[in-house]
């Protein structure tokens, strides 16, 4: 019935059934849909607006698959591509803005941080980022549990039901994959922040 | 760190935060880790993080909000681009910003250029452009404004560079300078013009929409500018390119104009016929001043819902859109020199059918090119038959009649149904003639209905014939009626079909007392032609009972009926579909004449008969259930009402159409039967769809729509839904009593649902004055003993007995005076009732 649905819903199906490639399909979608998403909503309302990420995500969920009965496992795959599209974009959009603040000839087109403290949250969020690859490396389902939460906006329920772990086993990864991060981040810091 | 690392200090970090207590904690870290203390301090970094608040992530993910690349315009009025300057802002929407610019090279002229706000994929842009460039270079029409050039901003966002036209877009000049439709139409045509010669180029502009048609003057003549031809394509993005890009895109353009298949967003499916559909919309909006669906209300609907309105919502026909202006219609008018009446007047009929025919969702029924567009819009305007909507010898012979310069008045179009009729009844009574005397009887009477069409009925409107004369239907009936006798005196069968017309056009007219003589007459002519029994004669004798009921007038009528009855059942037998159809009517007349009992015996057995030889799907059957289940809610047997004319609805609709005549009477009994029958929400689904059916087909002044509409109103009203309720009862009333008389059956009903809303509002003045002339009506139409007669007489009873008390507490209170007025309005109320109420009667016009 409805087209772009009808694509999102026709690739979760085929990674239901095991097809690989179709992953790859519906990144490039979700990670356009977000941007226009986002890019729609911040030029239309005040330019100087607030996005939250991950409700951007959820957005995009009732946007492409509405209230029609998706199974777990297909939200599983839907969530899983959202929260590295989402990831993609806040990272680029972090490098970006890495990157104006080191040029000052440019002049700063739309950061709306007022901290100019050296590790501002673009910096952070890249080292954030970093961060959690290293804990991919080590540990995936931890990794991607993290991205679940901190990309998707998924409760630490319903991330669980994802990734076919028990709740509390996702509540033990979670706490530990928390301090982990935070102390990988900071140990070069010489001071512990948080 | 190791993995293997990793896992211990996970386990020891696990099994540690698990431990409330300090102490222990500390005690199980210093077991667990043994001597190694690097393992130790890990995990007691770990845990005072796992303490506090908020870690890292948290920071981040509170600091954390979304900006996302959307380049500022940074061009401005003497940026340069590439060869052209930038001098002035002209226009500015959601997808992009136009200038006027400076051209240098290789010639100086000033071009509009167009950017493109939202980022998108610049090169597939600038290559898209490039790959029709081509063809759009091929265009050259004085209607279309040329794309010349397309490229990127130093910011990567692509640009159009176009023939530079001032003007404003084409709706806004129309309001502007209070075109008249004639007008409008003439420019509409040239647009249509400038979208054939594109498509005969193979350019489908895919976009376009007011703002993308300009107006600009050219010696004094407006010249319509059609833009932006090959940008749509360019700005967008195939399905099979997995990006929604476009999509959005579109939406954020304008989902008003779009054609349900790029509503589908299946681009590979976009043909010349989107573009069809967009100037439907275009027209649509020309005429009415909105488009078929509210620009604000698709958006507001949101992504899926919008996409299924466009799909599958019938908008209205423009003339019906005009209607629900409300208190805008005159200001609309105004803006096209004209008033609010003659305006839908004009649109009503042929426009309406353009429109819809543009507007059709399935893109096969659209016109198939531009140029059919252009050509039924011109046939419109040189008052030609126009191809779309329902080519019918009548509607043809209307604008035959019209062309001919004859005062053109509604009415016309019922004299038009007499040839229709004529031509209809002539072909089967011909095929009869055949077979008994032989071609030449048959050939001669041909001629003579031939030469009386052509000769007397179409001639009476020809201007010289009809010189300073106002031609209504009456006139040319007349003309046409006059020295019949002579006309026809050497073929007495063709005067008796052309009386017999003549005779049923009178009574849809409701002029039943010019219908007699032509049907008395016909009846004779047959008598004496083929004998009292002949089923042509029997079928005249039918007719002219029919012709008493309908008229009110049931002592003559029954006999007749009876008659016509009893001898189809002789001569025809039983199960002849003619006797049958006898069975259904005087069934009906019992049913008027309260004689309940016989009536629904007949039409029980009608039914039962009718459905065994003709089939349950037969308009005969059909009827006879019609008949049988109003009778059903007359009498109170709801559930039997409600089960019957369902059944016949559904039949109804699937075998004749949702929009015939027979299903929408079959869905007001429905509905009716439910209303009374305690469920008002199926009542209401279903009058809703009624009245909305029977708006757009059969016009709002019609008993069907205006049933449907009372229909509505009283299921409102038993919904509770008062607001909604009163202007639906009161209109309802109204528009019956004009169009069927005061004394209809139908505007008795309609009016008795009136003054019960009337008693629950507690307008109690209006409440009793309404009563007292439904009394009156009812008894004029139904007589004392029928139940609707009856009904009333029960809520003139409640008001009696309320009024009554009233007038003991004024008594009582002393209040002389007051008690005096009340004691005039329970007289009045119990004059109606009784029925006592003579000097009123021969006040109101009795019956034609």
């Amino acid at each position: 019935m409805h087209c772009v649905m009808n694509d999102v819903t026709r690739i979760l199906n085929a990674m239901e059934r095991g097809d690989v490639k179709a992953t790859d399909e519906l990144l490039p979608i979700l990670y356009e849909e977000l941007r226009l998403l986002a890019a729609q909503k911040l030029t239309k309302e005040s330019p100087r607006q607030t996005l939250q990420p991950t409700a951007l995500v959820h957005e995009a969920y009732l946007r492409l698959l509405g209230d029609q009965g998706q199974t777990w496992q297909s939200r599983g795959h839907f969530f899983a591509a959202a929260a590295e599209a989402m990831r993609r974009i806040l990272i680029e959009n972090a490098r970006r803005k890495h990157r104006l603040k080191r040029d000052r000839n440019q002049e700063r087109v739309d950061l709306q941080d007022a901290e100019p403290a050296v590790n501002g949250p673009c910096d952070d969020l890249l080292a954030l980022d970093e961060a959690i690859e290293k804990l991919a490396r080590i540990d995936k389902v931890k990794a991607d549990l993290v991205k679940l939460r901190f990309f998707a906006g998924l409760t630490g329920e319903q991330a669980a039901q994802i990734l076919g772990i028990s709740h509390n086993t996702a509540d033990r990864y979670w706490a530990y994959a928390r301090s982990w991060l935070h102390v990988e981040i900071t140990k070069g810091d010489g001071s512990e922040r948080g | 760190m190791s993995d293997e690392r990793a896992i211990d200090e996970e386990a020891v970090f696990s099994a540690a935060i698990a431990i409330d207590e300090a102490g222990k904690q500390l005690a199980y870290l210093r077991q667990a880790c043994g001597g190694d203390t690097a393992l130790l301090a890990r995990v007691e970094a770990l845990l005072r993080v796992h303490a506090s608040k908020t870690s890292f992530i948290e920071r981040v993910a509170d600091s954390l909000q979304l900006t996302i690349d959307v380049p500022l315009m940074v061009e401005g009025p003497g940026t340069v681009i590439d060869r052209y300057k930038l001098l002035e802002k002209i226009g500015e929407g959601g997808m992009a910003v136009v200038y006027m610019a400076e051209q240098q090279e290789p010639i100086h002229r000033k071009v509009a250029l167009k950017i493109i706000k939202l980022g998108m994929d610049t090169r597939q842009v600038i290559a898209r452009f490039e790959a029709e460039r081509q063809a759009l270079a091929l265009m050259d029409h004085p209607s279309i404004a040329k794309v010349l050039d397309a490229g990127a901003t130093e910011t990567g966002r692509p640009y159009f560079v176009m023939e530079l036209v001032t003007g404003v877009s084409i709706t806004e000049y129309c309001d502007k300078n209070n075109l008249s439709t004639k007008d409008r139409l003439a420019l509409f045509l040239q647009v249509c013009h400038a979208v054939q010669h594109a498509h005969q180029k193979g350019i489908i502009h895919r976009d376009l929409k007011p703002s993308n048609v300009m107006v600009t003057h050219h010696d004094g003549q407006p010249i319509p500018k059609v833009i932006d031809f090959g940008i749509a394509k360019a700005t967008n993005q195939r399905l099979t390119e997995k990006t929604l890009f476009t999509r959005y895109a579109h939406i954020i353009g304008t989902p008003a104009y779009m054609s349900p298949e790029q509503a589908e967003l299946s681009d590979l499916d976009v043909d010349t016929r989107s573009d069809i559909y967009s100037l439907g919309v275009l027209l649509y909006e020309l005429l009415t001043g909105t488009t078929p669906f509210s620009e604000e209300d698709l958006r507001k609907a949101g992504y899926i819902e919008m996409q299924r309105v466009i799909r599958e919502e019938e908008p209205a026909k423009p003339s019906t859109r005009l209607s629900s202006l409300g208190e805008t219609l005159t200001d609309v008018a105004k803006r096209r020199s004209s008033t609010p009446d003659l305006l839908r007047k004009a649109i009503r009929g042929e426009l309406d059918w353009i429109v819809m025919k543009a507007l059709e969702k399935d893109r096969t029924r659209r016109y198939d090119s531009s140029s059919a567009l252009l050509a039924d819009v011109k046939r419109y305007l040189d008052r030609e038959p126009v191809l779309a909507g329902p080519p019918t010898a009548w509607y043809r012979t209307r604008k035959f009649v019209q062309r001919h310069g004859a005062l053109v008045t509604v009415v016309v179009f019922v004299a038009a149904t007499v040839v229709v009729g004529l031509g209809i009844s002539m072909a089967l009574y011909l095929r009869a003639e055949r077979a008994r005397d032989g071609e030449a009887v048959a050939r001669a009477e041909t001629q003579a209905v031939t030469d009386f069409l052509t000769k007397d009925l179409l001639a009476s409107v020809y201007p010289e014939k009809a010189r300073n004369q106002e031609v209504t239907v009456r006139y040319i009936l007349e003309s046409a009626a006059r020295d019949l006798d002579e006309k026809f005196a050497n073929s007495p069968l063709a005067e008796a079909q052309v009386r017999e017309t003549l005779g049923r056009t009178y009574q849809k007219m409701g002029d039943y007392e010019a219908a007699k003589p032509h049907l008395e007459r016909a009846w004779e002519i047959r008598r004496e032609q083929f004998g009292e029994e002949h089923p042509a004669t029997l079928a005249s004798l039918n007719l002219l009972g029919m012709l008493y009921s309908n008229w009110g007038r049931y002592e003559q009528a029954e006999p007749l009926l009876a008659r016509a009855l009893d001898l189809r059942r002789r001569v025809l037998g039983e199960e002849h579909p003619d006797t049958l159809e006898s069975m259904s009517d005087l069934a009906w007349q019992y049913m008027c004449e309260a004689r309940f009992e016989e009536g629904m015996v007949l039409a029980t057995r009608a039914l039962e008969r009718g459905r065994r030889v003709l089939g349950e799907e037969d308009p005969i059957v059909l009827r006879a259930m019609n008949a049988l289940a109003a009778g059903y809610v007359t009498v109170m047997r709801y559930a039997e009402a409600q089960s019957l004319a369902g059944q016949g609805y559904e039949i109804s609709r699937r075998v004749l159409g949702e929009e015939h005549e027979t299903t929408l009477l079959l869905a007001n009994v429905l509905a009716w039967a439910c209303e009374s029958g305690g469920r008002p929400d199926a009542a209401a689904e279903l009058a809703a769809r009624t009245v909305e059916i029977g708006r757009r087909i059969v016009g709002e002044e019609h008993l069907i729509t205006i049933w449907a509409m009372s229909n509505l109103g009283a299921a409102y009203l038993k919904q509770g839904r008062r607001e909604e309720a009163a202007p639906l009862l009161t209109r309802a009333f109204e528009l019956a009593a004009q169009v069927g008389g005061p004394d209809h059956a139908g505007t008795v009903l309609f009016g008795l649902r009136l003054a019960i809303l009337y008693r629950v509002q507690e307008r109690w003045a209006e409440h009793e004055a309404l009563l007292i002339q439904l009394a009156e009506a009812s008894r004029r139409t139904h007589g004392e003993e029928h139940p609707q007669t009856g009904y009333i007489k029960y809520w003139l009873q409640m008001r009696i007995e309320q009024l009554t008390s009233v007038y003991r507490e004024q008594e009582k209170s002393g209040d002389s005076q007051g008690a005096a007025t009340t004691f005039g309005r329970l007289e009045e109320l119990r004059r109606a009732y009784t029925g006592d109420s003579e000097t009123q009667k021969s006040k109101v016009e009795g019956p034609r």
